[in-house]
């Protein structure tokens, strides 16, 4: 193999190992050499695209799928299941009294607030110490999920992502405030509760929501970092534009 | 690699083994670990409902990493908010390098975010993930003659951007 050849193949695969490659370093010093410029090449190839590993990522992805040991091959199961339990659930209903129906919407959005915090929220929190995401990229995400946001807000977020609510797409921000970073949750589509309202997570930070008329928002902070009132000043600096672009 | 284990246990098999890879081709496609996490996670839930259908666990790589574009796609089709820059994620990690040679990184890292997309995604897979030119093709859906192509143009236009000694 000569020395262009050889060159032109190890851009499409450096695999060094070769016979062919061993066969041409052998037999002369430019092809050495070429081997030698693309081992370099390669090298630094390596270390740029060198990303941190995620500690823990596997174990988290096992038990998700421990939390839904069901899979679809037992789907069958499953409906039935649900068939009996619908059943069973509709003759309950019926014999027992009312139950208001903004409870049990709100027990849906709790629910999903406690597993979103659990999956990212730390993390994402943490993050925002290191990894700053600029307020323009902020306002760029908001303004893409159709949330309007007063100046003075947005120029306090450190670090905003789309992440999922109940009734689809919304925003996961990170506001500075005097007290340290908190966490705001943002549902576009997603109704709040007709009052603020609370809930202690399982790691004992405190959770607020609060409708905005159209849609709600999450705050979510340590109890010393007073979410309840941040919660009553940032209903009334966010708002969910009417006609939602997602 | 699979054998007669259980449906679960191959599952656990793929999270172990290909987690992090995923995690960080996923990292520079999206250019936010946070995001990238989510991610990672959504194609394993997905991997979990459609498990019976990978029949080769040699193909269970190119296999996940299909779901994930697809995934990715599917939640940013219409716009990829720019949020964080690949240095500052970079950043995040502790290696012991001297400023030089991280100048000479973010500079390295500053032209392979210069290439296309296009380009960008094969040589990823094949340095990062040591994924062989059929599996790209199988992944990205191209011939094999095409990956090899796109590699090679990835590592010319590297080099052609690279500042002269």
């Amino acid at each position: 193999m000569d020395p262009k050849t050889l060159e032109q193949h190890l851009m499409t695969d450096p695999d060094r190992d070769n016979p062919d490659v061993a066969e041409a370093v052998a037999s002369s010093q430019d092809c050495a050499r070429v081997v030698e410029d693309s081992r370099r090449f390669e090298d630094e190839l390596g270390q740029a695209l060198k990303i941190p590993e995620r500690p823990g990522l596997a174990d988290k992805i096992i038990a998700s799928r421990t939390a839904d040991p069901v899979g679809p091959g037992r789907a069958w199961l499953l409906a039935t299941a649900a068939a009996v339990c619908l059943g069973v659930g509709l003759v309950t209903f019926q014999l027992l009294p009312e139950s208001n129906p903004d409870d049990r919407d709100m027990d849906a959005v709790w629910s999903h607030l406690a597993a979103h915090w659990a999956h990212d929220g730390v993390s994402v929190l943490a993050a925002s110490e290191t990894v700053r995401g600029g307020s323009d990229n902020v306002r760029a995400l908001l303004d893409y999920l159709g949330i309007s946001v007063d100046t003075g807000l947005a120029d306090r977020f450190a670090l905003g992502k789309i992440c999922p609510t109940p009734d689809g797409r919304g925003a996961h921000l990170i506001l500075d405030t005097e007290e340290g970073p908190i966490t705001l949750i943002v549902m576009p589509r997603t109704q709040g509760p007709a009052a603020p309202a609370s809930q202690t997570l399982s790691d004992g930070q405190e959770a607020w929501l609060v409708s905005l008329g159209h849609g709600s928002v999450a705050v979510i902070a340590h109890p010393n970092q007073g979410a309840h009132d941040i919660a009553r000043q940032i209903r009334q600096q966010i708002s969910i534009d009417d006609a939602l672009r997602l | 690699m699979f054998g007669r284990r259980d449906r679960a246990g191959r599952f656990d098999a793929l999270a172990r083994l290909y987690a992090d890879d995923l995690y960080r081709f996923a990292v520079w496609l999206c250019r936010d670990p946070s995001l990238a996490d989510d991610l990672v996670q959504e194609t394993y839930v997905r991997a979990w409902k459609a498990l019976d259908s990978l029949k080769d666990p040699d193909k269970a790589k190119s296999w996940l990493i299909t779901i994930l574009r697809r995934e990715y796609a599917r939640t940013f089709e219409r716009k990829v908010p720019p949020l964080v820059d690949i240095d500052e994620v970079i950043g995040l990690e502790h290696d012991e390098v001297t400023p030089e040679q991280q100048l000479d990184r973010a500079r390295f890292r500053e032209r392979i975010m210069q290439l296309d997309a296009k380009y960008k995604e094969p040589l990823v897979l094949q340095v990062l993930m040591g994924m062989s030119i059929g599996e790209i093709a199988e992944a990205l859906d191209l011939t094999e003659s095409a990956v090899m192509t796109r590699v090679f143009r990835a590592r010319a236009q590297l080099k052609a951007r690279a500042p002269k000694e």
